[in-house]
């Protein structure tokens, strides 16, 4: 009897002890250690009452959510791989949380200036209510962020982006400056590929993260896209040139359009629809896919532009911004204004305008209009303005000219490919014997390049 | 029997019974415990991510399933993003399994998570991110909507980074879910509303490889790329 009841006591406290274990009712399971918490806030001379006065345990206030930081600051590990040509080194990967104490005098919480999510003032740092709504990670990438500030590295006027005009410099000039965003960007680099103790959704955030900032807070890009060579052949057959290998395409179903540069790879264009070439497989060969991914679906969509077909588009990214510019029948010209979501004012009339050229005959690369007695005039898509015409006429033979990672390379009206090497013309080796009839270059989605 | 020992043998069987019910209930609890309690050693916040049995995982992952069970796991698990964790394979493996046994009552929650500009960030990526890791078709049209979710004017630079991000993990997600023919037309369709070049390149990348796997998929792509900036 008394051997039951002590198990039955027994077995009843264990239930509720192990109801207590479960994290979700245990208060001290997102509790922070009181001697690393003094620690930090002696480290980094964190001035806690401005957080919101000392808190180990709930994440919802901003002295806990600092501290979280710091510690994975602190205790984040990365694999050591072999260094490669690659190496910036901005900050060595094992020496984050020392860094980061060398550049802070002080961190305070505040909210003076309400469209910053943190500002660094000779070393201290004050954080915003923008801050205190972030991911984890994104508290971790300001607190970093900032610290590269003080040791004097400043932004510039964006040219693209959300920052893009503002009277606020938010930018830096490349990934080389070592700014800032580099900084930043390196650190989440390191967590995506030689993190070694982050959680996996940490991890896919920074990936993200990287990625896309990459394209907005940098004025060049340190990743872009890869191009290769896309091709029609005499009867419409498209193939890819890539790295010098050619490989064959399918065809549409309908006879082939002009062939375009779009922002996912190549498209044939009709002059109220594209249809999209697959440049990674083949097809259902009854199945034609219209192209909704690049701004050629401006084509089917009412953005201002009216009912008719447009008599050429093209779809240009000029540095790191975008353009998108039409040539209406009647000769009106105008480029998508992408804030206000719609077409600027049809504008500019010239009968003669035949087609939007964003090669020029020497190979600049830009937003040009071709007329039809072979003068080419510069157009600012930003303003909407024709400039002067290039000194340059289009050559009579010359059907198509490109630049494919940099390498320019021309279409004669007869059908041969050549590129420009060692300041000549020399046929196209990979297309050699084929007749070919439209070129242009096209992004690959398959990797991207990194710029060295 | 004598009529006392009789009632002593009742009073006994109604003990041993309470023992065997608290024996259960106190079993059931040790298999949850096992996954959710956090780790002393490391700083992981579960220990359940160092559990290297997977029978185990799979059969803990069902018991939080329930509605009852949902919300404050998915917190946890939010908060654990922001932790040190020494093994983020298995969480990775444990969180997939959590998510491919959510009911599909719980996905329009997922959905309204994470859309919700007053949750914090990491509940919201992780509420994408679940949906993602259901595998299921149905949360297709759920991350759809958060991909063509319109971004709203904040002032914020950081905090419309975070919009985008979302919305990109949210496009790579409709890659993993649903027949190939669904995923094109609605990565498609997302692409046809968006204006940010961010989100069409993720579309088409994420839409390049459904139509052909043996591509790299998106985040292979993406840490190649990474992992020639930084050094390793």
């Amino acid at each position: 009897m008394i051997r039951s009841f002590f198990f039955a006591v027994t077995a009843m406290f264990a239930c509720t002890a192990l109801a207590a274990d479960l994290p979700v009712f245990d208060k001290e399971f997102s509790c922070f250690n009181k001697v690393d918490a003094d620690r930090y806030v002696s480290d980094f001379n964190i001035n806690v009452k401005s957080f919101g006065g000392m808190e180990l345990c709930d994440s919802k206030l901003d002295t806990k959510k600092l501290f979280n930081d710091l510690s994975l600051v602190e205790q984040g590990a990365f694999d050591v791989a072999p260094q490669n040509v690659f190496i910036r080194n901005y900050v060595a990967s094992a020496e984050y949380y020392k860094w980061l104490k060398q550049q802070t005098r002080g961190m305070n919480r505040g909210n003076d200036i309400p469209h910053a999510t943190a500002y660094n003032s000779w070393g201290y740092f004050t954080m915003q209510d923008g801050w205190a709504t972030l991911s984890t990670l994104g508290r971790v990438g300001v607190v970093i962020h900032e610290a590269r500030h003080t040791e004097g590295y400043r932004h510039i006027p964006c040219t693209h982006g959300p920052y893009e005009g503002s009277s606020n410099d938010g930018c830096d000039k490349d990934y080389e400056y070592g700014g800032s965003h580099a900084v930043e960007m390196e650190y989440y680099g390191r967590v995506v590929t030689a993190g070694r103790n982050f959680h996996p959704i940490y991890k896919s955030m920074a990936r993200l993260m990287a990625m896309g900032r990459s394209n907005m807070m940098f004025n060049k890009s340190p990743i872009q896209v890869r191009e290769v060579l896309t091709a029609l052949d005499k009867d419409g057959r498209p193939a890819i040139v890539d790295e010098g290998k050619v490989t064959v395409r399918d065809g549409l179903t309908v006879a082939p359009g002009r062939l375009k540069r779009a922002s996912h790879g190549a498209s044939l264009f009709y002059g109220k629809m594209t249809y999209a070439i697959d440049l990674y497989s083949f097809r259902d060969q009854n199945a034609n896919m219209e192209d909704a991914y690049s701004y050629y679906k401006l084509l089917f969509l009412d953005k201002g532009q009216g009912p008719d077909p447009m008599k050429d588009f093209e779809e240009v990214d000029i540095g790191t911004r975008r353009f998108a510019v039409g040539i209406k029948n009647d000769g009106t010209i105008s480029s998508y204004q992408f804030a206000q979501g719609k077409w600027g004012p049809f504008a500019n009339q010239n009968a003669n305008a035949v087609s939007i050229l964003t090669t020029s005959p020497a190979g600049e690369h830009g937003v040009f209009v071709l007329m039809n007695d072979g003068s080419i005039y510069r157009y600012d898509a930003l303003k909407m303005t024709y400039g002067a015409p290039l000194t340059q006429r289009w050559p009579k033979e010359l059907a198509a000219i490109t630049t494919v990672n940099g390498q320019m390379i021309s279409l004669s009206t007869d059908g041969r490919v050549s590129s420009f090497q060692e300041k000549a013309w020399s046929e196209f080796l990979p297309l050699k014997g084929v007749s070919i009839s439209q070129i242009v270059s096209s992004p690959i989605y398959d990797a991207f390049v990194v710029e060295k | 029997m004598s009529e006392i020992s009789a009632a002593s043998y009742r009073r006994r069987m109604a003990l041993a019974l309470v023992v065997l019910v608290a024996a259960f209930i106190a079993l059931l609890f040790t298999s949850r415990t096992k996954h959710l309690k956090p780790s002393k050693n490391t700083g992981s916040t579960f220990k359940g991510a160092s559990n290297s049995n997977p029978t185990q995982d799979s059969q803990t992952a069902a018991t939080v399933d329930s509605k009852q069970d949902f919300e404050p796991v998915f917190e946890h698990e939010a908060e654990a993003i922001g932790r040190i964790d020494e093994q983020p394979a298995q969480t990775e493996e444990r969180l997939r399994e959590w998510a491919s046994n959510i009911p599909l009552s719980e996905f329009p929650k997922l959905q309204e998570k994470a859309l919700n500009l007053k949750l914090n960030g990491d509940s919201r990526f992780l509420a994408v991110q679940l949906l993602g890791w259901t595998g299921k078709s149905e949360a297709l049209s759920f991350l759809e909507n958060i991909a063509s979710n319109s971004i709203p004017p904040l002032k914020d630079e950081r905090a419309l980074s975070f919009e985008t991000t979302l919305r990109a993990l949210a496009i790579e997600s409709i890659g993993g879910v649903g027949e190939p023919q669904e995923k094109l037309a609605s990565l498609a369709r997302v692409a046809r509303k968006s204006e940010d070049r961010f989100l069409n390149d993720r579309a088409e990348r994420t839409a390049a490889w459904v139509r052909d796997p043996s591509l790299r998929s998106p985040i292979e792509q993406d840490r190649l790329a990474l992992g020639q900036i930084v050094d390793n």
